[in-house]
């Protein structure tokens, strides 16, 4: 009995450390122990690679005194995400030191990353909807002081937007956490599955979630964000933090038992769009990790497009979560892998060698899907669960795959151009920002070749038909870019200025001035302030009606007539 | 007597007896007067745990005193006094810490105290009244004992707001004496109890009884700000920052908050209001509140003035839950915002003073980069503001989150759209401030800067605020816990039947 409780005792703290471990060390560094933590800083993503690579599957825990009933757990799709988020956090808090090392003056930057590494590893094993939705909101807050570490006019207009849409996403996940549990009575993200969600719940989740993720209209804050973060805090953002929002989509909505056919639907068209429009906007920019958003955008839209494909119907559900999380693992292995890239790139300042340029060329082709990479095995995994579900979703393949494999070479080469010549960051050379790059070009290459479950899907793509259908876009792809900078690149067309993106984008800059108290006073304000404002004087008005002796008398004495009245009456 | 009516009795007098000798010590008896202050309230705060454990075992806590056949004073004990009292006292402890180092060398202090004093005692009253007579002679008490404290600092400014208060308070006390006095014609002596008087009375006054809970809502709800008698709210803010604190969390908006769940509650009881059909005309009242102060508190570029907005705003998500009565869950998101929202607002307007009062800053125009003056102070200011816009894991989120799940078991969708609005609104208004004060950059010499110590200001301005913080985070946190408010609530809904 007593083995027992020490049992339970001992997996509840095995799990907590995962997140723990960071919140403790975020809490150091407000101490004078901040050097220190500075020191020990890859450190506290280490519980959460222990945990990932060697506690059972099943591990669950309750910790019922916590936050309305606390339950974690170690399911096999926590595993991966796990795996996958503690990597990426591992590196980039060594890049992160080299950073810090250079730059004493950031206790911010280091309380922020800490608290948001906290949210991720938490939401990752949380089985509760509270759990999730917890961390997930202490994720995404603390992510703005990542984004507006630079303190730039433009960092703070990316938080600004950010903190709109977050706040947003916030308040739609409330509301559709609200209804769920209402109609199921249960807090557990177990007791979730199968049920019939009404279309609201479905919205509530798609925008709750889609902030994280970029989707289309939601997408305002990714490319301003990756291109103000500092790169480390930029390669966890577009690395690990944008899978919550995935996983939160598994987690709420999990295919093969949730079927919706129209909600499908949706998230398809809203995904393909995405995936059409990252790269269209990409081209246009002139920074790397504006780039490298804009490319978010649209792979996040091809992983929504196969997310509403399992949605379809319970059988689809079952064939696409495998290529789902395929695809995110190797979307955020690469994307990664790119920011330490870029960030190779910014800390040396100066131009590439062709060796380098040619490693950094690697995942940003796998990216495109390039044959014997990745991406490859990848795409002919999405490809595979098109043939499965055969008509209508077919045509996706042999049309719409190879469109976005040819922007993303684009996007990706136009990416690669900009490397070359990148202004410098920060004050002096980083060390350990090549090891770092090595080392995650090493996953990337490797990790979907040797890992199990992808079996079938790599050997499904070394035929050589699929081998030609992966390569063509790729080199398709390279000679548009050609062509595209021979004829078009002279023009001065460029959106780096986030004002004038695109009429989201816009209209989430008018909301977001109208948050500033500045404008309220100077009357810049739209319509609707306005009318506010003139129906205000008339509100003060009333109150100081109400305060005067003369109306408070005359009330009285009417209130004593009524009652008079009314006892005649009894 | 036994020992639970000496129990009550002295939890009165623990602050009765040091606020009457502080009106008689000479100005210059700081530390005597400090000591009786702290002493006091330390032991209001066990002898109130005791009676919260008494309480909870089920031992009863009663005083009758009849002064004329038919009305008489009662002082009770029940689980939702001994929540009202815990929270009065404790918060009591801190505003005092608070006051004792925010008044450091400024005049009449004896008479600030005497009064500050006074007030909790009459607030604890208006905790353990066992029948709405008793109610109403603390409720009318606390306005007389709040005056003095609004008005302290004597300028023109302060004494306007003064007597708007009293106009507003003593005309909202004689509506609420009409009503004490008409129902008691009706049902006879109205002592609280969970189901409200009997149900006959019901049937046959059904009009008359409408109109009589609309007086006594309109009675307490001047003083829980209800829109439209929530003028006096915003302009007693020129007070100085522990009244604020007092004001806002502890003793007056609590106060009519408390009034307003006594009535629902144990007056009139959930099955009579659910005959009556008056429970829409509440939450619609509570839900026009919820938005309108949170619109106004958007145009407030005055700090205190836009925390006290965000109070009128936020008191009534209890009157929204107390319209839910026939839900046990809006009833617990309801009665456990009463213990939040004191907490996270106390915090604000502790952290407000520290600015006015170490900085001189008053407006949120004038906070840019102040979090890297004053690292403590914001970081409490964040948690409570976080705490209003409901982020988990403070306790903000906690209530919200059992009101809209009252609201979607009595099928009401309203209830959630308010909420979710509130949310943003509130998100609107505290969110600048936050970045403004954490990211922004100084532009120009604080106002009045007053303090340069080791510390960024006085340890005991930065104590309380500090505690207050913890407790609102420590709070959500553990709400699942045995000892939590919510663990609290979840006890007193356990006694009545809804």
């Amino acid at each position: 009995m007593i083995f027992a409780d020490l049992q339970t005792m001992g997996h509840a703290l095995f799990l907590s450390l995962v997140a723990g471990t960071p919140l403790l060390m975020a809490a150091a560094c407000c101490t004078p122990m901040k050097k220190t933590v500075v020191h020990f800083l890859p450190l506290a993503a280490v519980p959460a690679l222990a945990v990932a690579l060697t506690a059972p599957v099943g591990l669950v825990a309750e910790i019922g005194w916590f936050f309305m009933g606390g339950r974690m757990g170690l399911d096999e799709i926590g595993r991966i995400f796990l795996c996958l988020s503690g990597f990426i956090w591992f590196l980039a808090s060594f890049s992160s030191r080299s950073m810090l090392k250079n730059n004493q003056n950031q206790t911010h930057y280091l309380f922020f990353f800490l608290t948001s590494m906290c949210g991720n590893f938490g939401l990752i094993l949380a089985r509760g909807l509270l759990g999730y939705y917890l961390f997930f909101a202490l994720m995404s807050f603390a992510a703005y002081g990542l984004i507006i570490q630079n303190g730039t006019e433009k960092a703070r207009k990316a938080g600004r937007i950010y903190l709109i849409l977050v706040m947003i996403g916030e308040v739609a996940l409330f509301t559709a956490l609200i209804i769920l549990v209402h109609s199921t009575g249960s807090l557990a993200i177990d007791d979730i599955a199968g049920v019939i969600h009404q279309p609201l719940v479905f919205a509530l989740l798609f925008i709750g979630f889609g902030v994280k993720i970029g989707a289309l209209p939601l997408h305002g804050w990714m490319v301003p964000a990756y291109q103000a973060a500092p790169i480390p805090a930029a390669a966890v953002l577009a690395g690990a933090m944008v899978n919550a929002g995935i996983l939160g989509w598994l987690r709420f909505l999990p295919p093969g038992l949730t079927s919706y056919p129209q909600g499908g639907v949706f998230f398809i068209a809203a995904g393909a769009l995405a995936a059409v429009y990252g790269v269209i906007t990409g081209l246009y920019h002139k920074q790397a990790g504006a780039v490298l958003g804009c490319s978010s955008i649209s792979q996040m839209g091809l992983i929504t497009v196969i997310f509403g494909l399992g949605l379809v119907d319970h059988e689809a559900g079952l064939h696409a979560t495998p290529v789902l999380i395929l695809y995110v693992v190797h979307h955020s292995l690469t994307k990664s892998s790119l920011f330490f890239g870029y960030d190779l790139a910014a800390s040396r300042g100066r131009i590439l060698s062709h060796l380098q340029v040619a490693a950094i060329l690697l995942p940003a082709l796998a990216l495109a899907g390039l044959p014997l990479t990745g991406g490859a095995i990848a795409k002919s995994a999405f490809k595979q669960l098109t043939v499965t579900l055969g008509e209508p979703w077919y045509g996706l393949s042999t049309f719409f795959l190879p469109i976005t494999a040819m922007g993303t070479t684009m996007l990706m080469l136009h990416f690669i151009c900009l490397l070359r010549d990148t202004e410098k960051r920060g004050n002096s050379e980083r060390a350990g920002s090549g090891i770092i790059f090595t080392v995650s070009f090493i996953a990337t290459a490797i990790t979907l070749w040797l890992w199990p479950a992808a079996g079938f899907f790599v050997s499904n793509s070394l035929s050589w038909t699929k081998f030609w259908q992966a390569l063509w876009p790729v080199a398709g792809g390279c000679l548009l870019f050609l062509a595209w900078r021979r004829f078009f690149i002279r023009e001065k067309q460029t959106l780096d200025d986030v004002k004038k993106q695109t009429i989201f984008d816009i209209v989430l800059f008018r909301f977001g001035n109208l948050l500033q108290e500045k404008e309220w006073q100077t009357q810049q304000q739209g319509r609707f302030i306005s009318y506010l404002s003139g129906f205000v004087p008339q509100l003060r008005r009333s109150e100081k009606i109400m305060g005067r002796w003369k109306v408070v008398g005359l009330s009285y004495l009417l209130l004593c007539l009524c009652m008079l009245f009314l006892l005649l009456r009894l | 007597m036994n020992w639970g009516q000496w129990l009550l009795v002295s939890i009165l007098l623990s602050s009765f007896i040091p606020g009457i000798i502080i009106f008689g010590l000479p100005e210059k008896k700081h530390r005597l007067r400090t000591v009786l202050n702290i002493c006091g309230s330390i032991a209001k705060i066990a002898l109130v745990l005791t009676m919260d454990i008494g309480v909870y075992f089920g031992h009863i806590f009663e005083i009758r005193l009849s002064i004329v056949p038919g009305v008489e004073l009662l002082l009770n004990g029940d689980p939702l006094s001994a929540l009202f009292a815990t929270l009065s006292s404790v918060l009591w402890l801190l505003t005092t810490v608070y006051a004792v180092g925010y008044l450091e060398g400024s005049p009449n202090r004896s008479h600030f105290f005497g009064y500050f004093s006074l007030c909790v005692t009459v607030t604890i009253g208006i905790a353990l009244a066992g029948n709405l007579v008793t109610f109403l002679l603390f409720y009318e008490m606390l306005t007389l004992t709040t005056y003095p404290l609004v008005i302290h600092r004597g300028t023109e400014k302060s004494l306007r707001a003064g007597r708007n208060y009293l106009i507003y308070a003593i005309g909202g006390g004689a509506v609420f004496l009409f009503g004490v006095v008409s129902l008691q014609t009706i049902v006879g002596p109205v002592d609280f109890t969970a189901s409200g008087f009997s149900s006959s009375f019901v049937d046959t006054h059904a009009t008359i009884l409408i109109l009589i809970f609309i007086l006594l809502i309109i009675g307490v709800g001047v003083k829980a700000a209800l829109v439209p008698l929530h003028g006096w709210l915003p302009q007693a803010m020129v007070a100085p920052a522990p009244v604020s604190a007092l004001l806002h969390a502890v003793a007056v908006v609590k106060a009519g908050a408390f009034g307003i769940i006594r009535i629902v509650l144990d007056v009139y009881g959930a099955q009579n209001l659910l005959f009556l059909g008056v429970l829409p005309l509440l939450g619609g009242v509570a839900a026009i509140t919820i938005l309108y102060g949170s619109v106004r508190a958007l145009q407030q570029d005055d700090l205190k003035r836009r925390l006290a907005f965000s109070t009128i705003s936020q008191v009534s998500y209890i009157a929204l839950g107390m319209s839910l009565v026939d839900q046990p869950l809006a009833v617990i998101g309801g009665l456990v915002h009463l213990v939040h929202q004191g907490l996270m607002k106390i915090t604000l307007f502790f952290c407000a003073g520290n600015l006015a009062e170490t900085l001189g800053i008053h407006r949120i125009s004038e906070m840019d980069g102040v979090a890297r003056r004053m690292p403590f102070t914001m970081a409490a200011f964040t948690v409570g503001a976080l705490g209003m816009i409901g982020i988990p894991p403070t306790v903000g989120f906690v209530s919200k989150w059992y009101l809209g799940l009252g609201g979607l078991a009595a099928g009401n969708w309203w209830v959630v759209a308010v909420l979710a609005v509130s949310s943003l609104l509130n998100a609107c208004y505290f969110l600048p401030i936050l970045t403004r004060a954490w990211f922004g950059k100084q532009q120009e010499l604080w106002p009045d800067e007053q303090y340069t110590g080791r510390f960024e200001t006085r340890l005991m301005l930065l104590i309380p605020p500090l505690i207050t913080a913890f407790i609102v985070i420590a709070a959500g946190v553990v709400a699942n816990a045995q000892i939590s408010p919510l663990a609290w609530v979840r006890f007193i809904v356990r006694g009545y039947t809804l």
